[in-house]
């Protein structure tokens, strides 16, 4: 077979066996701009501890020192969290509100 | 002589690799300088710290641009005659759910090329398609220089059978390991239950690597191996033994596993999508759209149809000879003359 002709037969033969997979498989499309949900999800701040690493030659140790010093500033960090969820949480808000109004505007 | 100047280094870096390898060329025209990066991972080897760039006043100052540089932009009002690589930067849109950092690097760094392309002296492109970008961002007199590509022995065309399917890359979402994995569960069902597919690459996250192992386990697909990144002895391994090359990825700059699996006369099914057609030509099964079970039946064909296979090694060595390493040189050397003028 030719290369110019091998899409063509596969195509054929996708329709004769009828492949068939498990619902929910299709990875999320990429967008340009975030949808409405995806804002909610990321006013809230929570970074994955997995995050912090070392690729050193010793990075084991390395990794296991920056998460104990991570648990040791807990109180910080979720503090700091805290306060940009909050103010993430409030624009949302105010901009739901504000979307609102002038859907009511253009009726 | 040329200081080269990236953003980043990584031992497994692309665009590392490519400076390295630049300097070698530029050694042999008796101009080589440094190679210097802003960051440094610790892995890295043969690049300096930023700090320690020291350039004469009649020297090059190369930058080779893939990421938002805000170290490096004081270096835009540097005296020296200034040439720009680009590799591209991937949109944003790919990475804003799984890496936030580097979403607003690449958003940021698409942002700034118009400065970096209106700074310089001369550009050039690895591809046409980054050509494109250049230009639109301001650029003129645009090269197109490609990656240097220094390939194996090329070797025969090796017998049909091998039911190992290869795909090369970073594992991030606009590689589309996810599409990769369905198709190859429903090659794997379809014709091949003993088949293997091997995905070395760095995951963008641990959590996306597992994401794609779920979603391995989920399409019912065995023997999958996330196998990180790897050195290029076991890269060069996995290419010897793959029965066929995917890469349905939705944005390439260039994209040098396709030659690699030229060289190693690997079977390639690919997206015609980015700077891919530019690169591989008429060398390769060109896919357009997102169906597994099709992408699955041009497995099966790559691996099995003897004629087809000959065909396609053929074609690839071609490519690769479009893609010699001193037909790249004089095309670099081009840009650093235009530059210097």
């Amino acid at each position: 077979m030719r290369p110019e002709d091998a899409l063509g037969a596969a195509t054929d033969a996708a329709a004769k066996a009828g492949h068939t997979e498990p619902e929910g498989l299709s990875a999320p499309a990429a967008a340009d701009r975030a949808t409405p949900e995806q804002l909610r999800e990321w006013a809230l701040i929570e970074v994955d501890h997995d995050l912090v690493y070392s690729t050193r030659k010793l990075g084991a140790p390395i990794t296991l020192m920056k998460r104990l010093l991570m648990r040791l500033l807990r109180q910080y960090t979720v503090e700091l969290e805290a306060q940009q969820t909050r103010f993430n949480v409030a624009v949302l808000a105010r901009l739901r509100e504000i979307e609102e109004r002038l859907d009511r505007a253009e009726r | 002589m040329i200081h080269q100047i990236i953003s980043a280094a990584g031992p497994y870096d692309a665009v590392t690799r490519q400076a390295l390898r630049y300097r070698d060329l530029f050694e042999s025209w008796g101009m080589a300088g440094g190679v210097h990066a802003a960051v440094i991972e610790p892995r890295a080897t043969g690049v300096a710290p930023l700090s320690k760039l020291d350039p004469a006043p009649d020297d090059l100052l190369l930058f080779h641009y893939s990421a938002y540089a805000p170290k490096l932009e004081r270096l835009l009002e540097a005296p020296q005659r200034k040439l720009l690589v680009y590799h591209n930067v991937t949109p944003a849109r790919y990475l804003w759910p799984h890496h936030p950092h580097t979403a607003v690097l690449c958003e940021l760094g698409r942002d700034r090329l118009p400065r970096w392309a209106r700074a310089m002296d001369a550009a050039c492109a690895v591809s046409e398609f980054n050509a494109a970008e250049l230009r639109e961002a301001g650029a003129r007199h645009v090269h197109v220089v490609p990656i240097l590509f220094d390939p194996p022995p090329a070797r025969p065309p090796r017998e049909a059978g091998a039911a190992r399917v290869l795909t090369v890359g970073r594992l991030a979402p606009h590689k589309r390991h996810d599409l990769v994995i369905r198709a190859f569960a429903l090659y794997q069902r379809a014709h091949a239950p003993e088949a293997v597919l091997d995905c070395p690459g760095e995951p963008l996250t641990a959590a996306y690597r597992d994401w794609l192992v779920a979603l391995a386990e989920r399409a019912g697909a065995r023997g999958v191996d996330l196998a990180g990144s790897v050195g290029d002895a076991v890269l060069e391994s996995l290419y010897a033994r793959a029965g066929a090359f995917l890469m349905l990825s939705e944005h390439e700059g260039f994209c040098v596993p396709l030659l690699e699996a030229f060289a190693e006369g690997v079977p390639v099914i690919a997206r015609a999508a980015g700077a891919m057609p530019d690169v591989a030509g008429n060398a390769a099964l060109w896919i357009d759209g997102d169906d597994p079970g099709t992408i699955a039946e041009l497995i099966h064909l790559a691996v099995g149809d003897e004629e087809l296979r000959a065909e396609l090694a053929a074609r690839g060595r071609a490519r690769l000879d479009e893609f010699a390493p001193e037909r790249t040189a004089e095309k670099l050397r081009a840009a650093v003359n235009a530059a210097l003028e």
